[in-house]
């Protein structure tokens, strides 16, 4: 330490000791067995990640097994909508051009692309 | 002016015969040590950073209880969760933060108590206060007029008697400030106290009053 800065002398402030003398050892002691107990409660980073890893694991392997049963059951009893063959138009089953009267005949064509003509 | 009270001479020699002086290596080493879960460098880093600790929650609080209950929380957190110190190298400043940080809020919390118990305080009879006791609240009011930042360094300093370069790397500034900040603070306690010594004719804490020359 220097003591001389600026040419002066350091302040005796021995009586703002936290822990003269043998106390000294005494309170760090304490303070370090304190500190000892206390990381030996917390629970470790490595725990809580390894927990949190379980319930992941075991969340993912309950929505695999749920999405592969739904998938299964959809191909057992679901079927893909085919129209029949007696809803389509019967001139889109001939080599010609509808008519005016098949045109008008079907009245399915929405209002705006009548607009749109 | 040298203050020549009684007492404190003797202590400030037994202080630095115990103090536990790590270089900034070492005690980055003990981090490491300690992350891996060696308990003997807590003991070392607890040892070596104590009095710091201390100086710097007195430098806020301004009171020799408060400082310690202050030591006692900061360090027993900042030790518990010691992985969130990221550099290692910079562990006296990084302690010395969460300390500082602790004592503002405790003063913070301790001014408001104080303002709602004012009515129903009683201070104690100066009768029972013992002459250590009395010198120890002089310098403590003479040191009201320091700045925190001025306070930590005379304390840093002039009780646990680091260096500049040691304070400049704990507080992040750099030693012409800390001397600067040194020189302040002498400057301003020394006029506290004469001002302090001239008013009352003698120095506490003594049977007899003291005879200046």
């Amino acid at each position: 330490m220097n003591g001389n800065d600026f040419g002066e002398k350091p302040l005796d402030l021995g009586c703002l000791d936290p822990a003269p003398g043998d106390e000294f050892e005494r309170v760090a002691d304490s303070l370090v067995a304190r500190i000892l107990a206390e990381r030996a409660r917390r629970p470790s980073w490595l725990g809580i990640l390894v927990s949190y890893a379980r319930w992941g694991a075991a969340f993912a392997m309950g929505a695999a097994v749920l999405i592969l049963a739904l998938s299964l059951m959809g191909h057992e009893t679901g079927s893909v909508d085919i129209p029949a063959a007696d809803r389509l138009l019967s001139w889109a089953q001939e080599e010609h051009d509808p008519s005016v009267s098949e045109i008008l005949e079907l009245g399915a064509y929405p209002e705006e692309e009548h607009d749109a003509w | 002016m040298h203050n020549g009270w009684p007492g404190c001479g003797t202590i400030r020699v037994e202080r630095s015969r115990v103090r536990d002086v790590l270089t900034p290596i070492e005690t980055e080493k003990l981090v490491r040590q300690a992350l891996a879960g060696d308990a003997g460098s807590f003991g070392k880093l607890v040892r070596a950073h104590y009095r710091a600790a201390y100086c710097t929650a007195l430098s806020v609080v301004r009171s020799r209880e408060d400082a310690l209950d202050v030591v006692q929380e900061a360090m027993t957190d900042a030790f518990v969760d010691l992985e969130s110190c990221r550099d290692p190298s910079r562990f006296s400043g990084w302690l010395l933060a969460v300390v500082r940080n602790r004592a503002m809020a405790y003063a913070r919390s301790s001014a408001r108590r104080r303002r709602r118990s004012e009515p129903e305080r009683e201070d104690a009879p100066a009768s029972a206060q013992t002459g250590d006791v009395l010198l120890r609240e002089r310098l403590l009011a003479a040191a009201e007029a320091l700045p925190p930042r001025q306070a930590e360094v005379l304390f840093l300093h002039d009780l646990e008697g680091w260096t500049h370069s040691e304070i400049a790397q704990a507080l992040g500034t750099s030693e012409v400030n800390s001397r600067q900040l040194l020189f302040d603070a002498r400057r301003k306690m020394r006029a506290r106290l004469e001002a302090v010594d001239g008013k009352d004719g003698s120095f506490p804490g003594k049977e007899e009053p003291h005879e200046r020359k």
